[in-house]
């Protein structure tokens, strides 16, 4: 695998060139930072310029041609990314050695079509098409509530911090309202002619595709905002939230911060940490709280990196509540009190470096292996397996006295006992 | 038996297999150029087979036996148990049941021999006790409230017990609070006992190993192991009736936007086509009426009906094959009107049906980079077409308009049930 970084132009052309994959993934990333009044204006941009273009109309004429291109995926992401926003494409398409000359070429104009040839007449995106979309918006913010376990966790980052974490990535009404065909329009030359562009593409490559993308980007200067992907967020004191909701099964989520980490520990240490305490099947937090008490089927603990923050969330009976939020408590204690096997330790490093190892295997993953080195200054696979053999015992007790509750957010179920309703 | 190899027609990948003595099926796919290696082992036991013939007696277990018993098979006697044993090596091991296989799979990079010894092991020897079943009751119980709070499985579970009359496939696979709540030990050992056999299951290996080895690893294992001489399996057999067994109901859930499902239901006992070629034939139809590509779904975003694409899902049996819509709108009973009028029409041309095959012929080379697709189609295979489908590239190549033309004038879909999603 040959990776190469050229920065020469207003944009980072990532290419990683490697016979492994009968694919070719292109991400093509717009970032800035973060505002909250943007935010929803960003995602309507995104699921615009996804679904319509001069060239393609309507999503109907993009999907066919997505099958004209041999049945090549297209999406893109709007999402929040520490102090950042990203608007990020990506595209997967099979490498023309296995259809027909000229494909990859082809492929590639097609998602740049997508992004810079958008949909306006008069100055304005089309009013019917940007209409449908805005109620596609519209409808996903007023959805929210329906993935109960996505919003037991929004609602508790909003109650962890005010500033982006806090941040709900699908958007606000009161913005959407704001929005017309015309100011989308004066956004969207905004984003392709300020925000900071980083393409990464990965596939057997014998060209690089460089005059491709300097046809479609503009040849405009762009200002680095520099200032770091990480959030500091504010340690306070420890609090309890609720909220009742009408469904079967009480959604517990738990938001815990860690302060003054030092480098290693936030890139190594603190894995391992939650790796131990709810990352697998054989965690501290599965083992106790589910196998020996049943209160559970699901619970977990995941590390956020850039905000330093670690989430568990679990499905329970709002009756357990106290049972439950005891045992996950104890288990903090426990490896506070150095409670940590050396067969849990290498259990975890085993863990943590399957998964480096499994990056290798795919595309996509290859490529976010490099964004976060890019953007969050992570270390790339190599680094990662050579460094997490490093942490020791002491390391991740030292590590949990800096592990802070923050907030206890429950999102009860007042329907626990009874069965859904129909007629 | 010595062991074959057979290469997937233009897609330049071989499966290695073999049948050993005791009838196990072993098939192994070799990637080299990736880490991981991914392992299953499957039965041919899923949750429909709730009647069956233990000694010449017809007996009928709990619906979501077949489920429960996966999460018991990872109980083993001396405590350690299979998430514990594959944690060592950094390895993810899982497991999960359908209407007609269960599951136990590892994913890994080291230490292959011990890890597929484990894999034959564990599932080869799990350990019931009164006590370790209803431990699990208050686990699956948390999961069965998972899905009712989900409005997307709850209403297809709910049109799917709608259309089917006498068919267990009407019944979730987890089953329900109440039947997992009466499930005993010796349900688990009668449904253990009769389907847990090396003569109906199958390993399936694919990514970075060597096949031979493979082979010889798990002859070695199902040597030193007896099993019970079975003779063929007998299962109940259902007279289900063609008709829905509830044309219309309204179900209240969480769900801000409004939701319609409509099932339709079709007889496939007496369509001279295979059941891949059913298979495809029904995917190609609905997705050029209702996709994202057809002129339909294009219209009703104009007209402000629905926002979303409408998807489709299809459940099938071996007499019925029911197909799935479901659309998002604040206007359910104009779009039942505007799908409706749509099924009357047959207007898919031979340009839009060539369309589809190309994605299809496409979607078999994608297939060909990923260790778990190429694992899952082997599976897949053995379900549907009782074997692997060597020209499967050939086979998606020669699908012909005629027949699919021929096949669409012969549906009926007059026979549907219907689901309103409502705001609770």
């Amino acid at each position: 695998m040959d990776y190469k970084k050229m920065q020469n132009k207003n944009y980072n052309l990532h290419i990683i060139n490697t016979d492994k994959f009968k694919t070719i993934n292109v991400k093509i990333n717009f970032k800035r930072k973060i505002k909250k009044d943007e935010i929803t204006i960003r995602t309507l941009l995104n699921d615009l310029l996804i679904n319509t273009s001069k060239k393609y109309k309507t999503s109907r004429d993009i999907v066919i041609e997505t099958e004209e291109l041999y049945d090549l995926g297209v999406s893109s992401n709007p999402h929040k990314s520490g102090n950042y926003h990203i608007i990020s494409f990506k595209e997967t398409f099979l490498n023309e050695k296995y259809t027909e000359e000229e494909m990859n070429k082809k492929s590639i104009e097609f998602l740049l079509e997508l992004i810079f040839n958008p949909n306006i007449i008069n100055n304005k995106f089309d009013k019917e098409y940007f209409d449908i979309i805005k109620r596609t918006v519209e409808n996903d913010i007023k959805s929210l509530k329906d993935n109960t376990k996505k919003y037991s966790v929004t609602r508790l980052y909003e109650e962890m911090d005010k500033g982006p974490l806090s941040y709900r990535s699908c958007g606000y009404l009161e913005d959407l309202d704001k929005i017309t065909e015309e100011n989308l329009y004066d956004y969207y030359k905004s984003v392709v002619e300020n925000d900071k562009i980083d393409i990464f593409i990965i596939g057997n490559l014998n060209h690089t595709y460089e005059e491709i993308f300097d046809k479609y980007i503009p040849d405009t200067i762009r200002i680095e905002d520099n200032i770091s992907h990480y959030l500091d967020l504010e340690i306070k004191e420890e609090q309890e939230k609720r909220e009742l909701i009408d469904t079967n099964q009480s959604k517990l989520s738990i938001g815990l911060k860690i302060k003054n980490m030092t480098d290693f520990e936030l890139k190594y240490v603190v894995s391992l940490y939650s790796l131990i305490l709810g990352g697998s099947s054989n965690s501290k937090l599965f083992k106790v709280v589910r196998e020996e008490n049943s209160l559970c089927y699901y619970i977990n603990s995941t590390v956020s990196v850039l905000s330093k923050i670690i989430t568990i969330t679990a499905g329970i009976n709002s009756s357990d509540y106290d049972k439950t939020i005891s045992l996950i408590k104890q288990q903090l204690e426990c490896i506070k009190n150095g409670n940590i096997t050396k067969e849990e330790i290498k259990e975890a490093k085993k863990i943590y470096i399957s998964g480096c190892k499994e990056i290798e295997d795919s595309p996509v993953s290859i490529i976010n292996n490099y964004l976060s080195h890019e953007y969050a200054n992570l270390d790339l696979i190599d680094d990662r397996i050579k460094n997490i053999e490093k942490v020791t015992l002491e390391d991740i007790i030292n590590l949990s006295q800096k592990v802070e509750m923050d907030t206890i957010f429950l999102l009860e179920g007042t329907n626990e006992n009874e069965e859904t309703d129909s007629e | 038996m010595k062991m074959k190899k057979q290469t997937l027609n233009n897609l330049d990948i071989d499966i290695y297999s073999e049948v050993l003595e005791n009838g196990l099926r072993v098939f192994v796919v070799p990637k080299c150029d990736v880490n991981n290696i991914y392992a299953t082992f499957s039965t041919d036991y899923g949750s429909i087979q709730n009647e069956f013939e233990v000694n010449g007696e017809m007996i009928k277990v709990p619906d979501g036996v077949a489920h429960f018993l996966e999460h018991k098979v990872f109980e083993q006697k001396d405590g350690i148990d299979p998430f514990t044993f594959y944690s060592k090596t950094g390895s993810d091991c899982n497991a999960n049941t359908s209407n007609y296989k269960t599951t136990y799979l590892f994913v890994g990079q080291e230490k292959l021999e011990e890890n597929l010894n484990y894999l034959l092991d564990f599932v080869g020897e799990p350990y019931f006790t009164d006590e370790n079943v209803e431990k699990e009751k208050g686990i699956i119980e948390q999961e069965i409230k998972m899905y009712q709070d989900d409005q997307e499985i709850s209403s297809v579970e709910k049109i799917t017990y709608n259309a089917f009359v006498n068919h267990p496939i009407k019944i979730p696979i987890i089953g329900t609070i109440d039947s997992i709540n009466s499930i005993t030990k010796d349900d688990l050992y009668n449904c253990y006992n009769t389907f847990y056999n090396p003569k109906n299951m199958f390993v399936v290996v694919t990514g970075n190993v060597k096949p031979e080895e493979v082979i010889n690893i798990i002859k070695e294992n199902q040597k030193k192991k007896t099993f019970k001489e079975i003779t063929k399996i007998k299962l109940k057999e259902y007279d289900e009736p063609d008709d829905v067994s509830l044309k219309e109901e309204i179900l209240y859930h969480n769900v801000t936007i409004p939701k319609l499902l409509i099932g339709y239901k079709f007889n496939i006992e007496n369509i001279d086509i295979d059941e891949r070629t059913l298979n495809n034939f029904v995917a190609i139809f609905s997705d050029l009426k209702f996709g994202s590509t057809s002129e339909f779904t294009e219209r009703m975003k104009q007209e402000g009906i629905i926002t979303k694409d409408i998807e489709f899902c299809t459940i099938k049996t071996d007499k019925h094959l029911l197909l799935i819509l479901i659309g998002e709108t604040e206007e359910q009973e104009k779009l039942l009107k505007f799908i409706d009028e749509e099924f009357k029409k047959i207007n898919i041309s031979e340009k839009e049906f060539n369309r589809k095959k190309k994605t299809a012929i496409s979607s078999c080379i994608y297939m060909t980079d990923s260790i778990y697709s190429l694992n899952s189609f082997i599976m897949n295979s053995l379900i549907v077409d009782k074997k692997i489908n060597y020209e499967i590239y050939q086979h998606y190549k020669n699908l012909s308009y005629d027949k699919f033309i021929n096949f669409l004038n012969n549906l009926n879909f007059d026979n549907k049930t219907i689901l309103y999603v409502n705001k609770k």
